[in-house]
């Protein structure tokens, strides 16, 4: 447990530095979370006014604090990138990898949230910009912050090791560009990442609060929004919980026959 | 003495998928796939005690780097066994993985965009090294690789030459038992083979480390290895002494003679590979060379007179060729 935490730390001190090189890249990556949470604000904040003022339970100034508030969830929960890993194995880059006395998935880990840590420095400022050009409203309620922090951590972790999963696929083929799109389709929809989910219709409400998506997104962005209630709370914890478990088997599987199906057909 | 690396049967079977070109193969490959066998390694057998630095050659497809991929354990065998410092390298413990490296010409280990020595502190976490000895590990191998400046440098900003040394070191900063290395010179110009060569030497010395060396320049191999194993078409083909392996595969000797007249025809005497700066080069079957060489020195005013084995590249290349007979 020592050797990971120190593992991650020096991880992280690492990636740190590199992330600083890569001021144009992140720039880049800042302005189309800007961009993209500015076009979604712009949509429904004009469906809101169409509608007399009201989407979804959402009021227009309330839509705006929506999607401001996205951007700071949406940086917190972003994860590895398939392709990325898909060329990591392709170029060989995963051989010292595995060769190290430490499974690779601390050192990402770090890796991703070094690159958080920096993106902050940007998207708080954003942030400030946007909320005063659109004046948003959002409530901020003490025990909902309090509950936001081990809600962050539990979404990021929970998508992390998803998408972790994804890109272990890797191993078996190294042409998923289909797969991947599919399931962002899917996550677009039922995250809460194109339109808060009370816009969705009933059906589409339900299905979302079965799959993980909504306890990576929507889950937390609610209670910084101070929209949520105790128990709707206590039930996001859980779920949470349950498909972290699930994620964690997951991984445990995938990454054995993974690592044991490069071993077979060589690197 | 335990033996370091002991190697039973070890082989490697790869099944891979092949289609004939054109779009009719294409379309028939997606129900129905062609599998072939490439059998990489075939029951190979060898021990290498500790401290003993063996050079590893074949030529390229022979099966060295699916061999040392097995041993550091980023590979399963299909068949035999693999032991190395007691340990099954494919288990990947983390007790075994701590004791070895595996260098290969294009490895990629150190973080692109940061300097060395920020990488080095990763490693120093992951490999949990003594934060005094690691420091002293550092100071020592940047003294010994003259890479004072080099790490502190983005390593994208290094020639390939120095991304290589900064490499190396970092391979070695955890005191490995064992080292793997594959190609380690690769693309590096010669006073830095040099260097490399030296470097790998001292450490080996210094710690007692086994080396398993693989390498095309035979410089490397006569540099740092008595002992050598030849691969080839996934078996082995010779495993002792370098010197013996000359005296096993080449019937040939290289005489080569300065004579005080140097407009002298000397053809008569056998078959002239050589002729320059007043010297004659001859290639004499083994058994002729006593009687040819007493034969010319009676006959001939003679300044110098040496019998040589033929270099150790010509050595490689009738070992590969008689390997591809076999």
């Amino acid at each position: 447990m020592k050797h990971i935490a120190q593992v991650l730390l020096a991880a992280f001190k690492a990636h740190l530095i590199a992330t600083f090189q890569y001021r144009v890249q992140e720039g880049m990556q800042m302005i189309g979370l800007l961009v993209e949470s500015l076009i979604y604000l712009v949509v429904w904040t004009t469906v809101a006014k169409a509608r007399g003022g009201e989407v979804g339970g959402f009021s227009t100034d309330e839509i705006a604090g929506y999607f401001i508030a996205w951007m700071f969830v949406r940086n917190i929960t972003t994860g590895w990138s398939p392709y990325a890993m898909e060329w990591r194995i392709r170029r060989g880059d995963f051989n010292s990898l595995l060769l190290r006395p430490v499974h690779p998935i601390f050192a990402d880990t770090s890796e991703m949230l070094a690159s958080k840590a920096v993106a902050m420095i940007t998207v708080i400022p954003a942030m400030i910009a946007l909320a005063l050009v659109f004046k948003p409203r959002f409530e901020l309620v003490p025990w909902s912050l309090v509950a936001l922090i081990p809600a962050l951590i539990l979404a990021f972790v929970l998508r992390y090791v998803l998408m972790y999963v994804l890109a272990l696929t890797a191993f078996w083929t190294t042409r998923l560009g289909g797969l991947f799109e599919l399931w962002y389709g899917v996550e677009f929809f039922f995250s809460g990442r194109v339109a808060p989910l009370t816009v969705l219709p009933e059906w589409a409400q339900q299905v979302a609060n079965l799959l993980p998506f909504k306890w990576m997104f929507y889950f937390p962005l609610e209670l910084l929004l101070g929209r949520s209630q105790p128990d709707e709370m206590l039930f996001g914890f859980a779920m949470q919980i349950l498909w972290l478990t699930v994620m964690v088997l997951l991984i445990r599987f995938v990454w054995r026959r993974a690592t044991r199906r490069y071993a077979a057909v060589g690197g | 003495m335990d033996s370091a690396v002991s190697v039973h049967d070890l082989s490697k079977t790869y099944i891979v998928h092949e289609r004939s070109s054109g779009v009719r193969a294409a379309v028939r490959g997606i129900f129905r796939r062609q599998k072939k066998e490439v059998k990489a390694v075939q029951a190979i057998n060898f021990e290498i005690q500790p401290g003993e630095i063996v050079g590893f050659l074949g030529p390229n497809g022979a099966g060295k780097t699916t061999t040392l991929k097995m041993l550091s354990g980023l590979l399963y065998p299909t068949g035999g066994e693999a032991r190395v410092l007691g340990h099954l390298p494919h288990l990947r413990e983390r007790q075994y993985l701590r004791q070895i490296t595996l260098v290969t010409g294009q490895r990629n280990q150190l973080i692109w965009d940061i300097p060395a020595a920020d990488s080095y502190d990763l490693f120093k976490a992951i490999y949990e090294i003594d934060p005094d000895l690691y420091k002293r590990t550092v100071e020592e191998f940047v003294e010994i690789l003259d890479m004072k400046d080099l790490v502190r440098k983005p390593v994208r900003n290094l020639s390939l030459g120095e991304r290589m040394k900064v490499e190396i070191a970092g391979s070695l900063l955890h005191h490995p038992r064992v080292l793997f290395l594959d190609e380690p010179t690769l693309g590096l110009d010669v006073p830095m083979q040099r260097r490399v060569r030296k470097f790998i030497a001292e450490y080996s010395q210094r710690e007692g480390a086994t080396v398993l060396l693989s390498s095309h320049y035979m410089a490397d191999v006569e540099a740092l290895c008595r002992r050598v194993i030849v691969i080839h078409q996934g078996g082995i083909l010779f495993d002792g002494d370098l010197s013996a392996l000359a005296a096993r595969f080449t019937s040939h000797k290289k005489v080569i003679v300065k004579p005080a007249d140097q407009s002298l025809d000397l053809s008569g005497y056998g078959e002239i590979v050589e002729s320059e700066l007043g010297s004659v080069s001859f290639r004499v079957p083994k058994s002729e060379v006593p009687g040819m060489t007493a034969r010319l020195l009676a006959e001939v005013p003679i300044v110098d007179l040496a019998v040589e084995d033929p270099p150790i590249e010509d050595v490689i290349d009738v070992v590969f060729a008689k390997g591809a007979i076999e």
